[in-house]
């Protein structure tokens, strides 16, 4: 009696299982499937406009085929790839100098008061400029050199991830502190074991944040005047009445934006497992 | 036996928002024995957290002295484990890494603290649980591991907040008989805060009534019967209803 019963049981069990997930696949199949399919609607109707519309010139609002048959010769010669690395290098660099700042004085404000007061009035009447209207001072103080993108880029990412730090560490949970003074943990071990990883989730918001900031910035800057950069190329093919250009720039930035965030939330979901489960 | 603790006339006083000062405790004296099971008892701003707190060094006492194995209490250290009552255990680290973090603390080496780790899960019966994460645990599993975390320190005290406050009903009846085993095997002084009559008179060798408004200590109360006790037997039922008068007692006071 009992061995049919086993037998009976593992046979729900398995059938359950493989429904389910049967399930989770379709579910996941169909999800790609739309995500294709509102690409292709949109490169459909965008490829549909100039045909659609009369009188409606071509060079200035190119249709998908046309920017394609433009961005084959830029890969191949390698142009495109030059513009992508020089403005990766300046949004990463600026991003990586603005990470180990901001998270410093963020650290280092929320937790010695001296720090903190001597900085809020500077720090609030500073994040509330736009880094964009420091783009012209920029050019007269350092030129249109790299050292003046990465300055903008590191200045934009650098206060989101200093007030986002700021408010992790201030808010850390008078619990957790009190939990780690009475385990015999010193003011340099509760920092770094105790209210980092407590301020985390706070902090990669900060992050998440800068880095959409760089991109900002970085185009921004790299329209002032730069001699490569994926804005540089756009602001040339303004220069050159190449809007099919223009395009292939302004869906590079798409892409590079995106791109950036998914590597960012994999990135999050890889280190931090114990984050990305609860969160 | 000797005294582990002793809290000597202490005072606390807090400034309240209408700008006055208000007492959360008012010459309070107690003393808790090398091995002792103390429970703290009263109604809400009685000042037993407050006391707690002394003791854990968390605070500083405004008047009176504070003393843990005859030397006087400055910050918190390893010497005074606390459980607190949720939310206390590191959410970034497993149950494993959370009970180690104390040793790490203390500089224990890696064998040893894996060793001490292993020790403490499995007595307080989550050796299963070791890699898993305090939101993959229940609440009564959390408890367990914060009991280890703070056991595996050897302190000589053990301050409880409310530790069971948040489990269900049955799973704190299991907490607290696992607790007095593991304070037997230990020999650590407890001093455990609670509202919960039921859970004082289960657990203490010693319940001390306190009052609010000042805090004070209002009455002690020795339990001298073996443990674990029967919740249905006559004495159990005795008291219930003494600690229950005496807190009665306590409000009618302040009203």
């Amino acid at each position: 009696m009992s061995g049919r019963d086993d037998a009976w049981v593992r046979e729900a069990e398995v059938d359950f299982l493989a429904r389910h997930r049967r399930r989770q696949r379709v579910a996941w199949v169909s999800r790609l499937l739309l995500n294709v399919v509102g690409v292709c609607a949109f490169l459909g109707l965008w490829e549909a406009i100039p045909r659609v519309v009369p009188d409606l010139n071509t060079t200035l609002f190119p249709p998908p085929s046309a920017v394609w048959e433009a961005f084959g010769p830029m890969l191949l010669s390698g142009e495109i790839t030059q513009h992508i690395a020089v403005s990766l290098r300046r949004a990463g660099l600026g991003f990586a100098i603005a990470t180990v700042l901001g998270i410093t004085a963020g650290l280092l404000t929320a937790r010695v008061t001296v720090f903190h007061h001597l900085s809020e009035p500077l720090l609030h009447g500073f994040r509330s400029i736009p880094v964009i209207a420091l783009v012209p001072i920029s050019v007269l103080w350092l030129g249109i050199g790299e050292g003046a993108k990465v300055a903008l880029v590191a200045c934009g990412a650098f206060f989101p991830i200093w007030i986002a730090t700021f408010i992790g560490v201030r808010d850390v949970h008078v619990v957790y502190l009190r939990s780690a003074a009475c385990l015999g943990a010193g003011r340099l071990a509760t920092m770094l074991w105790v209210v980092l990883p407590a301020a985390l989730p706070l902090i990669l918001a900060g992050l998440r944040q800068a880095l959409a900031v760089s991109l900002i910035v970085l185009v921004a800057a790299e329209l002032a005047g730069a001699t490569a950069g994926v804005a540089y190329m756009m602001s040339m093919g303004h220069q050159l009445f190449r809007v099919d250009v223009m395009f292939i720039g302004l869906l590079l930035l798409g892409a590079l934006g995106f791109l950036a965030d998914r590597l960012f939330v994999a990135l999050v979901k890889r280190l931090f497992p114990w984050y990305a489960t609860t969160h | 036996m000797s005294a582990s603790i002793e809290i000597e006339r202490v005072s606390q006083l807090f400034p309240t928002r209408e700008g006055g000062a208000s007492w959360a405790l008012r010459d309070v004296s107690l003393s808790v024995a090398a091995g002792e099971f103390v429970c703290l008892i009263g109604p809400s701003g009685c000042g037993k957290t407050t006391l707690l707190h002394l003791v854990a060094g968390f605070l500083s006492p405004t008047a009176g002295t504070v003393r843990v194995g005859g030397r006087p209490v400055g910050k918190p250290g390893p010497d005074r484990g606390v459980v607190f009552q949720e939310y206390a255990l590191f959410a970034w680290m497993t149950a494993r890494q959370n009970i180690e973090f104390g040793l790490r603390m203390l500089g224990v080496g890696r064998a040893e603290r894996h060793a001490r780790a292993a020790e403490a899960l499995d007595r307080v019966g989550l050796a299963r649980a070791a890699d898993r994460y305090p939101h993959e645990l229940s609440g009564g599993m959390r408890q367990r591991v914060a009991v280890a975390r703070a056991l595996v320190n050897r302190p000589q005290v053990l301050l409880m907040d409310e530790p069971f406050a948040a489990v269900d009903a049955m799973t704190r009846a299991t907490l607290q008989a696992d607790l007095l085993a593991l304070w037997r095997e230990s020999g650590v002084s407890v001093m455990f805060v609670t509202h919960n009559i039921d859970e004082a008179v289960y657990l203490a060798q010693r319940v001390v009534v306190m009052g609010a408004h000042p805090g004070t200590v209002r009455s002690e109360l020795v339990l001298d019967a073996p443990c674990p006790r029967d919740r249905g037997s006559a004495a159990f039922a005795g008291w219930y209803a003494d600690v229950g008068r005496r807190l009665e007692d306590g409000v009618e006071v302040v009203a």
